[in-house]
């Protein structure tokens, strides 16, 4: 199994406070990853370090977050969140923007100007998150005038227009109703096929369906890291264990 | 939720408690009744089946109420699977205990052919097998469950035994063959029995150990 | 449950009667506020109405005592003082809202912020003063430039201050939704953050540019006013709001009715700014 990002004994500091405690995860190639755990562990913060969000607040890490190998804890943060795109838990498509300028401003705003090169390209993106239907005869509307859950699907389509080698999902169904919810989860086993993908989620349910590989994360630390049915069936751990069943604190 | 949830669990498991204590009871009925010869022990068990077939209904419905509305996982979700699987065993050996009284019934006379064919000893371990199962169950102990798996050995072997014993003595004189069916029958159902107190065993030890030993030894013996 | 809860009783009546007086202050409060205005728009429509003609936009003044002509060099010389003004105060203005917002959260941040609100409060005669001081003085005559920079230095807090707010209330998702997908920051900031909070920028540029074009005090001391057509940017220059003063207090009947007319024609000009921004501003999209 191919190994994408590899994290190395990370440390993660607001201001004096650490919030993440000696973190190593090998993260495979094309797997979808669920980072589940309590309010407060420390999830977000981890994928924010992934493409050097955490800094953007005011954080700083120490360890080694290795993407194929390369240390990007010491590469350009710009670059590296080509490589690694982000879907935030609220659809943030930006408003003053139509739906057609949403997708194609990553690429206007990294130096492609040709419109040739964009049209072919937001309409691939906007397919691949299966959006395209419902949208492509109003590509002028604004971005912020689609339902929530086609507002996330922009949101994914945005950032598949950087063409991203891995995507960071930071609870992204959280704030949609259940079919919306059902197809962010349908595109994210979708996405798998070309994409590594690591995912924040609250919702156990959705670790389960969506995800293969399922981390523990508790109190800034890593409990547990293993297969998803394991964790679902018969995880190693007890904090896990009680985790899972609902019956923690 | 967390409450709601482990009073459903709860109540499942007293279900499932209640159902193996009349099927227990039954059981033991039939094998006294064949033990002592006094056929009238045997009334009643057929109608107390009825409360079973009523449990297995029941435990049906409570198992798809737990997984439809609380989704459970890990130990919660193996704990509902194997009852549903105890379930349906305990149903099960309460039918087989119902036709061992019909043949108790038909061949209860017959004294010396079953003190000869060692039919009570085996019917009596069956027994224990089920009582150690459902003990197991209670006591969430997967040692005394192993130890049923173990015993099932045991049966299998008397079963053999009887089976040629009854044979030969049907083959000596053709008086025993109508005893000597009822026997075989009966030793077939006991046999059944074991195997439905190993199956319960196993799948406590799955509630437990989140391990499947059923089929084990005939898996690993070809080669799979 | 006794069904005597639904029962109003003397709590509930006094609670429905302080609720309709207090209902009723705010009515006549905001009643009260309008009375102004609309005695401002009764008196200058009134009376102005009357040398509003196209006369007074295209011909010059009369001499005294001629009664007619127009103020076509005030209405240019408003336009060309608020341009200079505008080309001043709008640039620095934004630049410094943006400034604060996206990266002032630190001891200079602080300071201009500081130094801004302080500067929102300085009469505008003071600033003219100045004005007068450091150009007028220097280039030895008064000048349309020098009233343009005094209107400038009046614009820039107004415009500052809204950019900033108008900046502060764009999400903070949108600045994290343009850095994730490798957009430098300066970019984010430029086309996603200040095109986002572009209509609330263009209202506190709007209300810049309609504080400087209804300043007189500063104008006194700087552009000074002339009584002929100049565009000339080094030279004396008329104003509306000039005008308005001088006519105003003039004995001659004739003038002060031309003072309403300036008044008119000033708050006119305002709104057609105003409505300007407003179509310039509209939303490519239909909200909601």
């Amino acid at each position: 199994m191919e190994i994408k990002i590899s994290v190395k004994n990370l440390d993660a500091f607001y201001g004096k406070n650490k919030v993440l405690h000696n973190i190593s995860i090998d993260i495979p190639k094309n797997k979808v990853l669920a980072i589940i755990g309590p309010s407060g562990c420390g999830k977000s913060t981890f994928i924010r370090c992934l493409n050097r969000m955490h800094e953007v607040v005011g954080g700083t890490i120490k360890g080694e977050i290795l993407l194929d190998g390369e240390d990007l804890t010491k590469t350009d943060p710009v670059l590296l969140r080509k490589r690694v795109g982000m879907v935030f838990q609220k659809p943030n498509p930006f408003p003053s923007m139509s739906i057609f300028d949403n997708v194609a401003t990553g690429l206007r705003l990294n130096g492609v100007r040709n419109k040739k090169q964009i049209t072919p390209i937001v309409e691939k993106c906007l397919k691949q998150s299966a959006l395209w239907d419902e949208v492509k005869d109003q590509l002028n509307k604004s971005g912020a005038n689609i339902s929530g859950g086609q507002q996330q699907r922009l949101c994914i389509a945005r950032t598949l227009a950087v063409d991203p080698e891995v995507i960071l999902m930071d609870e992204p169904a959280s704030a949609l109703d259940p079919i919306s919810t059902t197809k962010i989860e349908d595109l994210i086993f979708q996405l798998k096929k070309d994409y590594t993908i690591v995912i924040v989620t609250h919702n156990m349910q959705q670790a389960a369906r969506v995800s293969d590989y399922t981390a523990f994360f508790y109190m800034g630390k890593l409990i547990e890291l293993d297969e998803t049915n394991k964790i679902f069936t018969s995880p190693s751990n007890k904090q896990t264990e009680d985790y899972v069943r609902g019956r923690f604190g | 939720m967390q409450e709601h949830f482990s009073q459903e669990i709860e109540n499942l498991k007293t279900s499932l408690i209640k159902m193996a204590s009349i099927v227990d009871e039954q059981v033991d009925k039939v094998i006294t009744a064949l033990e002592s010869g006094d056929i009238e022990l045997c009334k009643g068990v057929k109608s107390k089946d009825l409360e079973v077939d009523a449990y297995d209904n029941l435990i049906q419905t409570q198992c798809e109420n737990i997984l439809a509305l609380f989704q459970p996982v890990a130990s919660d979700l193996r704990l509902v699977i194997s009852a549903i699987m105890i379930n349906n065993n305990l149903e099960r050996c309460g039918d087989i205990a119902v036709n061992i009284s019909q043949r108790v019934k038909k061949a209860g006379n017959e004294r010396s052919l079953i003190t000869e064919s060692q039919i009570i000893d085996m019917a009596r371990t069956a027994q224990s097998m089920l009582k150690n199962a459902i003990d197991s169950f209670i006591k969430n102990d997967t040692e005394l469950a192993s130890n049923v798996v173990a015993s099932d050995e045991k049966v299998d072997k008397l079963n053999k035994q009887i089976f040629s014993f009854l044979v030969a003595k049907m083959q000596s004189n053709n008086e025993f063959i109508e005893a000597s069916t009822h026997l075989i029958v009966m030793s077939r159902n006991i046999e059944r029995l074991a195997d439905h107190a190993t199956n319960i065993a196993e799948n406590l030890v799955f509630y437990v150990d989140a391990q499947i030993i059923a089929h084990r030894k005939k898996l690993e013996r070809s080669g799979n | 449950m006794e069904n005597g809860m639904m029962k109003p009783d003397f709590f509930f009546y006094r609670k429905k009667i302080t609720s309709f007086i207090m209902m009723s202050l705010t009515f006549i409060a905001a009643l009260a506020a309008i009375i102004p205005l609309v005695l401002i728009f009764y008196y200058t429509i009134s009376k102005g109405i009357t040398y509003l003609n196209l006369d007074f936009f295209v011909a010059m003044p009369k001499p005294v005592g001629e009664s007619g002509g127009g103020m076509a060099n005030a209405i240019v010389g408003t336009l060309i003082l608020i341009g200079i003004g505008g080309a001043i105060g709008i640039p620095v203005g934004i630049m410094t809202g943006t400034y604060l917002s996206e990266f002032g959260k630190n001891k200079f941040g602080y300071v201009v912020r500081f130094l801004t609100d302080v500067l929102s409060g300085i009469p505008s005669i003071v600033v003219g003063v100045v004005a007068y001081t450091m150009i007028v003085v220097p280039m030895k005559h008064f000048s349309a430039l020098a009233g343009g920079i005094a209107l400038g230095i009046l614009m820039i807090p107004t415009i500052t201050r809204t950019t900033e707010e108008m900046i502060k209330l764009v999400p903070q998702t949108l600045r994290e939704a343009g850095l994730a997908l490798g957009i430098p920051k300066w970019k984010t900031t430029l086309s996603i953050v200040l095109k986002s909070a572009w209509k609330g920028i263009a209202t506190g540029v709007l209300l810049g540019l309609s504080r400087a074009a209804g300043e007189t005090a500063p104008l006194l001391f700087t552009a000074l006013g002339n009584r002929f057509w100049s565009t000339s940017i080094g030279q004396p220059i008329a104003s509306l709001t000039v005008y308005i003063y001088d006519y105003a207090k003039s004995p001659f009947e004739d003038w002060n009715q031309q003072a309403w007319t300036a008044a008119l024609v000033l708050i006119l000009l305002i709104s057609l700014l105003s409505l300007l921004f407003r179509v310039i501003t509209r939303s490519k999209y239909k909200t909601n």
